[in-house]
C-alpha cells in the first residue's frame, strides 16, 4: 500500500525519449516522464498537445515508435515490424495493464454490467481472484467513493459524476501500482465535477501513484507533485506545481494558463 | 361412425372429413414446420457466427471467404439457393460414396442427363424405408436454410459486433483482458443488443420461408392446404368443391399467431438483454 | 477386358443381392383418376393399381414417392426415384431427356372444359393448362392466351372463378368434373388428340429397368389387366389393348 516514501527502489513508471506518430504526423516528439511511488504527475497542455496520447502510450493502448517504457524497473519488450515496432510479449503487456489502472474521460463503464459487476469484473476475470472476496472489497470501494447505494444499478442509471466515481472504484479494485487518469472531469457538468475532484484529491493525499491528464488547473495545482506542460508533442516546461504555476518561465505556458482562466 | 361418409351430413360429415388420415398428415406437417424452425436456428446461428468471425479474421483468406459467403448469398435469389444447395449436396454425397464404395465401377457417373451412382452409394439406399428418404430430404433442407439464413445472420452479427462502442472494448483491454476474454466478457454480451432487432427480423423471414420446403420435396402445410383444399370429385371418399380459401385461411391464422408470439418473445428478450444499455450508452432503447 | 466384365458382374451381383428389386416410383398424386392421394392419405388411382401390378409381374419391390409435377423429370434424372408413372404422355421433347416404356394408356383425347352458357372460341380465348404439359404446349401454339398453373386443381379453379375461359386437359381427368357439376361445366368442341400414349418414364441410362417394365406391361396387356383397370377407372371407356 502507499507509504508516501517517494524515493525507494525503481520508479513505478519511467518513460525515456518517447516518440509517437500517426502516419507522417508526429504527435509525441521525445518525452521523458518519471513517476516514483506516491508521485502525482499531472500532464497539462492544450488540445492536440499529445498529453492523452502520451498517457495511452504508458499502458500500451497506443504503440510508441521509439523510446523506452519501464514499469517497476522492467522494460517493455519490443520487436521490430514493418513500419515500426510492436510489443513482443502479450503476457507482459497484460500484466502491466493490470498494474496501471486507467480512468477514462467517458468513464467507459461496461454497459451490460451493474456497477458492482463493473468493479469486480477484471479482478475476477483477469487476476483470477475469489469472487466473494473481491465483491466485499468492491463494495467497500464503492462506499469509499460515496456510491455504495448504487452498486446494483446499471451505469446508464447513474449521473456522470457517479459513473466516474464508479470507474475510479473499478480502477482501485485492481490494487494497481499506479493509476492513469485521462481527463477524468472533462465530460462532467460543474455540479458533479466537484464530487470526482474530491475523490481524486483523497487518493492523492493517500499517496497513490498517479499520472493525470487534465484541463482543470485548480485540480492540477491541488494534487500534483510534478507538473508537465506539453506543447506540440514536447515538454515545454515542467517542475513542482509551485514553480510551474507560481513562477512560470515559458511564454507559451503563461499564455496557456491565462487562456484557461 | 366414419365408415360410410356418403351417408353422413353436416357436422358429422365435417368431423369425419377433418379426421381422415390425410388430414392427420396435414396436421402433422405443422409439426414439420416447427421442427424445421427449431432444428435450423442453432445451425443458422453457428453459420452466422462463423461467417461474422471469418469476416473479422486477421487471416486474409478467411476474410475473403466470409465476405464472399455473405455477399454471394445476399446477391443471389434465395430460391436459387434452395434449389441448388440440396441437389448439389445430395450429388456430392452420392458422388463421394460412389468413389469409396464402388471404386471398381467403370460406369461413368454422368451419363448424358443422368446422374448415376451404384446402388450402394445411394443416399439413402433405394431399399431404405421411406422415412429415411424423408429424413435425408429434411436434412438437406436444414442445410440449405442454414446456409442461406446463416449468411444473413452473419451480416447481422458482423454489424452488431461493429456497433459495440470501441471504448467498451478498449477498456477491457486496458484492464488486462486478452482477446478471448474481451470477446466473451464484453463484446459478445453487448453485441446481442444490436443484433437482436436484425435477428428478430430474420426469424420472421425464416417463418415465412418455410413453404419453400415443398420445393425440396418436403410436404409442408402449404402443400397440404393446396392438396386438401382443391375440388374433389367422386373419386374421393369426401368429395367437395374448391375449399382452398378455408385452408389457406387456417394457414393465415397459424402464421399470424406464430409471428405474433415470436414478436412478443423477442420484445421480452430485447428488454432482458438491453438491461442497462440505454440510448445514452448504446443507441438502443432499454 | 474379361477380368473387368467379371468384376462388374460380381459387383452387380453383390449389389443385386442387397439392393436390387427396390424400385422407387415417382408420381404427382394430384391427377385423378390417374393418380391422387385418397382420404386415407395414400396414393391411389389407376396408376397406383397398374404400377403395383407391373411391379408384381416383373418381380420388383416397389415404393411410391410423391413429387410435384414441375420437378418430376429433374428428380428422376438426379436419381431421387427410378421411374415416373404420372399420366405422362410420351412426347419427343421429353424423350430427349428421359426414356419411356411402351404405353399403358392410349393417346387420351384432350378436351376444353368451360362454364356452361359461356361462348368460348378456343383459338383466341384465355385457356388454362398445367405447366409443362402437352396441353400447355398445344395452347401456346394455338394462338389462344395460355395461363399456366402448377397443379391440375388450379386449372379447374381458374375456369370457375373466371380467370380463364376454359381449361385444356386430358378428357380422363376432366370427365368427372363435368359429370358431377350438374350442368355447370361443359366440354367445348370435340376432343383433340395431342401427343402419344401414356408411358412410364425412366432414366436413359436405365435400360435394364426399362426392359423389365416393358416386359411386364406387355404381359399385363396380354392378360387383360390393363384393359380391366382402364375400364374400372375411366368410366365409359373400353380397354383398347
Amino acid at each position: 500500500m502507499p507509504d508516501g516514501n517517494k524515493d525507494t527502489g525503481n520508479p513505478v513508471i519511467q518513460l525515456r525519449d518517447i516518440h509517437k506518430a500517426y502516419g507522417d504526423i508526429e504527435v509525441i516528439k521525445g518525452v521523458d516522464l518519471t513517476a516514483h511511488r506516491g508521485d502525482v504527475v499531472v500532464l497539462i497542455g492544450s488540445s492536440g498537445s499529445g498529453k492523452s496520447t502520451l498517457l495511452r502510450c504508458i499502458n500500451l493502448l497506443e504503440t510508441s515508435q521509439a523510446g523506452e517504457i519501464t514499469i517497476h524497473g522492467e522494460d517493455v519488450s519490443w520487436k521490430n515490424k514493418a513500419g515500426g515496432r510492436v510489443t513482443s510479449d502479450p503476457d507482459q503487456v497484460r500484466r502491466f495493464r493490470t498494474e496501471l489502472s486507467m480512468v477514462f474521460q467517458q468513464f467507459n463503464l461496461w454497459a451490460h454490467l451493474t456497477i458492482l459487476e463493473n468493479v469486480i469484473e477484471a479482478p475476477v476475470t483477469v487476476l483470477g481472484k475469489n469472487r466473494d472476496e473481491v465483491e466485499e472489497s468492491g463494495r467497500a470501494l464503492l462506499s469509499k467513493v460515496g456510491i455504495a447505494d448504487q452498486a446494483d444499478k446499471y451505469p446508464s442509471q447513474l449521473s456522470g459524476g457517479q459513473q466516474q466515481r464508479a470507474a475510479i472504484a473499478r480502477a482501485l479494485c485492481m490494487e494497481p501500482q499506479a493509476m492513469l487518469f485521462d481527463e477524468p472531469t472533462s465530460a462532467l457538468d460543474p455540479e458533479t465535477e466537484a464530487e470526482v475532484v474530491q475523490v481524486i484529491q483523497t487518493l492523492a493525499a493517500e499517496g497513490r501513484t498517479m499520472v493525470l491528464v487534465t484541463h482543470d488547473m485548480k485540480m492540477a495545482r491541488d494534487v500534483a507533485s510534478h507538473v508537465i506542460f506539453l506543447h506540440q508533442g514536447k515538454i515545454e516546461e515542467e517542475g513542482p506545481p509551485s514553480e510551474v504555476f507560481g513562477n512560470t518561465k515559458s511564454e507559451r505556458l503563461k499564455q496557456f494558463l491565462s487562456s484557461t482562466h | 361412425m366414419c365408415s360410410d361418409p356418403s351417408s353422413l351430413e353436416g357436422f358429422q360429415w365435417l368431423l369425419c372429413y377433418l379426421t381422415t388420415a390425410k388430414h392427420m398428415q396435414f396436421y402433422g406437417s405443422f409439426g414439420i414446420v416447427m421442427l424445421l424452425l427449431v432444428v435450423t436456428v442453432p445451425f443458422i446461428m453457428v453459420f452466422g457466427f462463423l461467417g461474422a468471425l471469418a469476416r473479422r479474421s486477421g487471416f486474409a483468406p478467411f476474410r475473403w471467404f466470409g465476405l464472399g459467403y455473405t455477399s454471394m448469398v445476399r446477391g443471389v435469389p434465395d430460391i436459387a439457393f434452395f434449389l441448388f444447395v440440396p441437389i448439389a449436396l445430395d450429388q456430392f454425397v452420392e458422388f463421394s460414396r460412389h468413389k469409396i464404395k464402388c471404386s471398381d465401377s467403370t460406369e461413368p457417373i454422368y451419363q448424358g442427363n443422368d446422374f448415376v451412382v451404384c446402388a450402394a452409394a445411394k443416399m439413402p439406399l433405394g431399399s431404405a424405408p421411406q422415412f429415411f428418404h424423408e429424413a435425408w430430404g429434411f436434412t438437406l433442407a436444414v442445410v440449405a436454410f442454414a446456409i442461406v439464413f446463416g449468411a444473413f445472420a452473419a451480416n447481422t452479427i458482423h454489424g452488431a459486433l461493429m456497433a459495440v462502442p470501441k471504448g467498451q472494448l478498449e477498456t477491457a483491454r486496458a484492464y488486462g483482458m486478452n482477446d478471448r476474454q474481451t470477446f466473451w466478457r464484453v463484446h459478445m454480451p453487448q453485441m446481442w443488443v444490436y443484433a437482436l432487432p436484425g435477428l428478430s427480423n430474420l426469424w420472421q423471414i425464416l417463418i415465412k420461408a418455410t413453404p419453400l420446403l415443398f420445393l425440396l420435396g418436403i410436404e409442408e402445410i402449404v402443400y397440404w392446404a393446396r392438396e386438401l383444399g382443391g375440388a374433389k370429385t367422386g373419386f374421393f371418399t369426401y368429395p367437395h368443391p374448391d375449399w382452398r380459401m378455408w385452408y389457406f385461411m387456417a394457414l393465415l391464422f397459424f402464421y399470424v399467431f406464430l409471428t405474433w408470439a415470436s414478436q412478443k418473445a423477442f420484445i421480452w428478450l430485447e428488454i432482458k438483454l438491453a438491461r442497462g444499455m440505454t440510448s445514452r450508452t448504446t443507441g438502443v432503447r432499454a | 477386358m474379361k477380368k473387368l466384365i467379371i468384376a462388374a458382374a460380381v459387383s452387380a451381383l453383390a449389389a443385386g443381392a442387397a439392393f436390387a428389386d427396390t424400385v422407387r416410383l415417382g408420381t404427382e398424386g394430384a391427377y385423378p383418376p390417374y393418380n391422387f392421394v385418397n382420404d386415407a392419405g395414400e396414393i391411389d388411382g389407376f396408376e397406383r393399381e397398374l404400377g403395383d401390378a407391373i411391379c408384381a409381374s416383373a418381380g420388383l419391390e416397389c415404393t411410391w414417392v410423391k413429387n410435384d409435377w414441375d420437378s418430376i423429370i429433374p428428380n428422376l434424372v438426379s436419381g431421387n426415384y427410378d421411374a415416373i408413372i404420372a399420366g405422362m404422355s410420351i412426347t419427343d421433347e421429353r424423350d430427349e431427356v428421359i426414356d419411356f416404356t411402351s404405353e399403358y394408356f392410349p393417346a387420351d383425347p384432350s378436351g376444353y372444359m368451360a362454364m356452361a352458357g359461356s361462348s368460348v372460341d378456343v383459338s383466341s380465348a384465355v385457356i388454362a393448362a398445367q405447366v409443362n404439359t402437352i396441353q400447355a404446349a398445344h395452347v401456346a401454339s394455338s394462338g389462344a392466351t395460355l395461363v399456366e398453373f402448377a397443379t391440375p386443381d388450379e386449372t379447374i379453379a381458374a375456369v370457375k372463378n373466371g380467370e380463364a375461359d376454359a381449361v385444356l386437359a386430358d378428357r380422363g381427368y376432366l370427365d368427372k368434373f363435368v359429370a358431377e357439376s350438374g350442368g355447370e361445366l361443359i366440354f367445348v368442341g370435340d376432343g383433340i388428340i395431342i401427343g402419344g400414349g401414356v408411358g412410364m418414364g425412366v432414366r436413359e441410362s436405365d435400360s435394364e429397368l426399362k426392359g423389365k417394365l416393358n416386359d411386364a406391361i406387355a404381359a399385363l396387356k396380354a392378360d387383360g389387366t390393363v384393359n380391366k383397370l382402364i375400364e374400372k377407372w375411366f368410366e365409359g371407356m373400353t380397354g383398347p389393348y
